[in-house]
């Protein structure tokens, strides 16, 4: 096998990148992934991603959308527990609830958030098969040296290293990971505009000092469980402003997180609520009224 | 064909039928797509397109809320179609530059 040149490695990192690019484009949008317009034209050329494939699923867009309506819905009557995606749709479309234009930069800021993290992505999947690539290139190298040595070079030992089937079944179990980022990026992202979503709604209603705990599953991690309940396990009450003035933990040391409105952490899934004036949590945990003297 | 497999997705999710999940495995073969069935001899063994039916077919109702789970879902089997398509692309691209080396016979 001749070995592979700059020129060949960058034609095989476009690839890679392209169509992990037109995933981060289909899920967090074109403005999000920076894709400049020549380079989604090349991607629309190759057939990788289509001119509607932006506008057809929208996560980020959803689940902020859902967090903000799931209270309205459920006061409308709603079973937002059993609620299809379409179901959602079909609801939001018959009685639209214009979005203001803070609402909206919110949306605009969690994909661009998003879509950070997925050129991240999408540069550590392409970096992946250059690795693999370029170590079955040394492998064949190797190997084809052996083989003049005891004079038999055939084609069929190259063939196979670089079958389609082998060298594909290869590069799928060490790209496996790709998958797995991709998947910890859009959950957490996807988490996190559902938050913000309820945040944002909790503060249109009540302002931003309404009072919120968040709700910790009982296998959260110990950081949330600190974070978000006392010492007796049952949650704390927060202001609004109090979290959002804490920001998030992006590049924080663990022993640094603190409490926020979205999550704390990748795969944390905490969720706010919204705790009434007059009501706070007994020993039990239970949502119950302050007793009056 | 991204979007023909979201579209069908969203299909599936909504009527959780076994018809559904067959017509959705025909439907990417017959586009020619890079997920393709059970027993596929084109090497891609259709692994992940098998997962991902089994994630929606196990996305139980007793998630908290199931819509942004069914979000997770359509994201998480486009990531691994996403993968397979750039693995296969690859591929094809070594295969034919070994043709053109005149490597491979």
């Amino acid at each position: 096998m001749k070995p592979l040149d700059i020129d060949e490695l960058n034609k095989i990192r476009g690839i890679v990148n392209g169509h992990w690019t037109s995933l981060g484009i289909s899920t967090f949008g074109t403005e999000a992934m920076g894709a400049n317009h020549p380079e989604l034209q090349s991607l629309i050329q190759q057939g990788i991603i289509t001119q509607q494939a932006a506008s057809l699923v929208d996560p980020v867009a959803d689940a902020y959308l859902f967090g903000f309506m799931r209270r309205k819905l459920e006061q409308a009557g709603h079973d937002v527990l059993e609620m299809s995606l379409d179901e959602f749709h079909e609801i939001i479309g018959r009685d639209p609830s214009p979005l203001s234009d803070a609402e909206l930069a919110a949306i605009r800021y969690a994909k661009k958030w998003g879509g950070q993290y997925a050129r991240t992505v999408a540069e550590r999947a392409a970096g992946r098969v250059i690795a693999r690539i370029q170590q079955a290139d040394n492998d064949s190298f190797v190997s084809t040296n052996r083989r003049e040595l005891i004079a038999d070079r055939t084609a069929e030992a190259l063939q196979e290293r670089w079958s389609p089937d082998s060298l594909a079944a290869s590069l799928r179990a060490e790209t496996g990971d790709s998958v797995t980022d991709w998947e910890r990026v859009a959950q957490t992202e996807i988490q996190n505009a559902h938050e913000q979503g309820v945040a944002d709604d909790i503060q249109s209603d009540y302002g931003p000092n309404a009072r919120v705990a968040k709700l910790v599953n009982p296998n959260a991690c110990k950081y949330c469980k600190q974070l978000y309940l006392n010492e007796d396990g049952v949650p704390k009450i927060f202001t609004l402003a109090e979290l959002r003035a804490n920001g998030d933990n992006v590049g924080k040391r663990k022993a640094d997180w603190v409490a926020t409105l979205g999550i704390v952490h990748p795969f944390c899934f905490c969720e706010l609520i919204y705790i009434p004036d007059g009501y706070t949590f007994n020993d039990s945990g239970d949502l119950v009224r302050i007793a009056t003297a | 064909m991204q979007i023909e497999i979201k579209e069908a997705y969203a299909g599936e999710l909504k009527e959780k039928s076994g018809q559904v999940l067959e017509s959705v495995k025909k439907m990417i073969v017959a586009n020619g797509g890079v997920v393709h069935d059970t027993g596929c001899t084109c090497g891609c063994h259709g692994d992940s397109m098998e997962k991902a039916i089994n994630d929606i077919q196990t996305a139980k109702e007793d998630s908290p809320y199931k819509l942004i789970r069914q979000i997770r879902d359509i994201v998480r089997a486009d990531a691994e179609m996403t993968n397979k398509a750039a693995v296969n692309d690859v591929s094809r691209y070594l295969l034919r530059r070994a043709i053109l080396n005149g490597e491979v016979r």
